[in-house]
């Protein structure tokens, strides 16, 4: 299997690029682009040093001279991006960017982009979903499905995970432990992929999409964080 | 791992005391927020939700017994038109209601693309298909209500946390949050009361809306308070 993860920053992506690399079952790329439309030669610069002092700096030239590593100039869904992604000829692409996308770049991957949301689908669509979960008095953890141009309506869910956060201090600690889990996400995801007898979970998009929460919810949220210590969250 | 903690200890409590000790605050600043002063012809009727809110005594849908929110099975008709309406719920009292058995010529699914087609003339499309408000809560018309709060929590907040007030349509925006708290004092869905939430924070105190119906924001402050009293 072919894989190319979207990333925005080398260190981003990185980390699940060494998780995926590891399995030895076809090859991965780490597709580095800079975010928004408009790209200016500063943004690009930026890009290139941020990759080159990232955690582990001997690994671009490395990968770069391999060929694993592809630092584009333009915005994802720019033609030329696309144009050279679709040469590549992946069959996944794994979400760690800062970007909407659109149905060209969806289709640049033969079978979709893959995105681990830090919520459990189809329950909880959209912004905010670990802070609506606990509110709610709800199960965390992370989906992995393939995006479509809707938001986190994407039919074909490949597994979804319970993770639990109730040993952390504040919000954003949960927030990161829950994103910390996107490589090995990722990484049972293409495996389960490539078994024979694989079907996909089906998001069916019966949820409610929620929204960016107001202070006094946040507020509630990181009290019933707090309220709820266990030993060692994993 | 057990992942069960959260749900061996209802949040209910909590949320209900967040939203009183809000409802005890907004009590407590109208008089700044919606000062009679700053609503010209309209000052009286600011000066008698201010009394309302002062006194604390704001009474939940669910003690007024003209209004029914167990899921009303027909269309309502009423008397007053949409504004008036609004009117009268904000300062606690009954608006004349009666069933229906026909629903409007209109599906709601067709309502939404009339808007879609006609994004200027949002305010008069509302209050003429909800001349009573409280039809939001009927199934029918879930779309609609859905469709209103992501206009309140998408396109809008974006321009309000830029600090682009300015360029949204007040008096829009103001009805879109005065439907939304009617349905937010009886709905469980706590995304409602949210969105309610996140505007009474954001919007400057200092803000004075611009428009024909400015007074919507007095009525939306009564009605964001009767929202908090039905779930706090």
């Amino acid at each position: 299997m072919r894989v190319g993860i979207l990333a925005t920053s080398f260190r981003a992506g990185i980390k699940i690029f060494e998780v995926l690399a590891a399995l030895q079952h076809g090859e991965v790329y780490l597709l580095n682009f800079p975010a928004g439309k408009k790209v200016s030669f500063w943004k690009r610069a930026i890009l290139f040093l941020s990759a080159l002092l990232s955690a582990k700096p001997w690994r671009l030239p490395q990968l770069l001279w391999t060929g694993n590593v592809i630092l584009f100039s333009e915005a994802l869904d720019h033609p030329k991006t696309l144009s050279r992604i679709k040469e590549l000829n992946l069959d996944i692409g794994l979400h760690k960017s800062e970007s909407i996308y659109r149905d060209p770049t969806i289709r640049a991957f033969k079978q979709g982009i893959l995105n681990a949301h830090i919520g459990l689908l189809p329950q909880y669509r959209g912004r905010c979903v670990m802070e609506w979960t606990i509110l709610q008095g709800d199960r965390t953890g992370v989906s992995v499905f393939f995006i479509d141009a809707g938001i986190d309506t994407g039919e074909r869910m490949v597994f979804s995970r319970e993770i639990d956060v109730s040993g952390f201090e504040s919000i954003e600690e949960a927030k990161s432990h829950l994103f910390s889990h996107d490589a090995e996400c990722y990484k049972t995801a293409v495996q389960k992929l490539q078994t024979e007898d694989f079907k996909f979970e089906i998001n069916d998009g019966s949820g409610a999409r929620y929204y960016v929460m107001s202070n006094l919810f946040f507020s509630v949220v990181g009290d019933l964080l707090k309220e709820n210590p266990i030993v060692s969250p994993s | 791992m057990d992942n069960s903690k959260f749900k061996q200890q209802p949040p209910d409590r909590r949320i209900a005391q967040a939203l009183r000790q809000r409802l005890e605050e907004l009590c407590n600043t109208s008089s700044d927020r919606i000062s009679p002063s700053r609503f010209g012809d309209q000052a009286s009727f600011a000066k008698q939700v201010n009394t309302i809110l002062q006194s604390g005594k704001i009474s939940p849908w669910r003690e007024n017994p003209a209004i029914n929110l167990d899921s009303p099975p027909r269309w309502i008709d009423s008397e007053e038109n949409s504004l008036t309406f609004l009117r009268r719920l904000a300062l606690g009292e009954s608006p004349s209601v009666k069933f229906k058995d026909t629903s409007p010529q209109e599906s709601a699914g067709n309502f939404l693309k009339t808007l879609d087609e006609n994004k200027s003339k949002w305010f008069d499309l509302l209050i003429q298909r909800y001349q009573c408000p409280l039809n939001l809560y009927l199934d029918s018309e879930s779309d609609v209500i859905e469709f209103l709060l992501y206009q309140l929590m998408v396109p809008k907040r974006v321009k309000l946390d830029k600090g682009h007030l300015d360029t949204l349509n007040h008096d829009e925006l103001l009805l879109i949050l005065n439907f939304v708290a009617v349905y937010a004092a009886g709905s469980s869905d706590l995304r409602f009361i949210d969105a309610l939430n996140y505007y009474y924070e954001r919007l400057p105190e200092s803000w004075r809306p611009e428009g024909c119906h400015s007074w919507l924001w007095v009525s939306f402050y009564a009605l964001y308070a009767k929202a908090l009293s039905s779930r706090s």
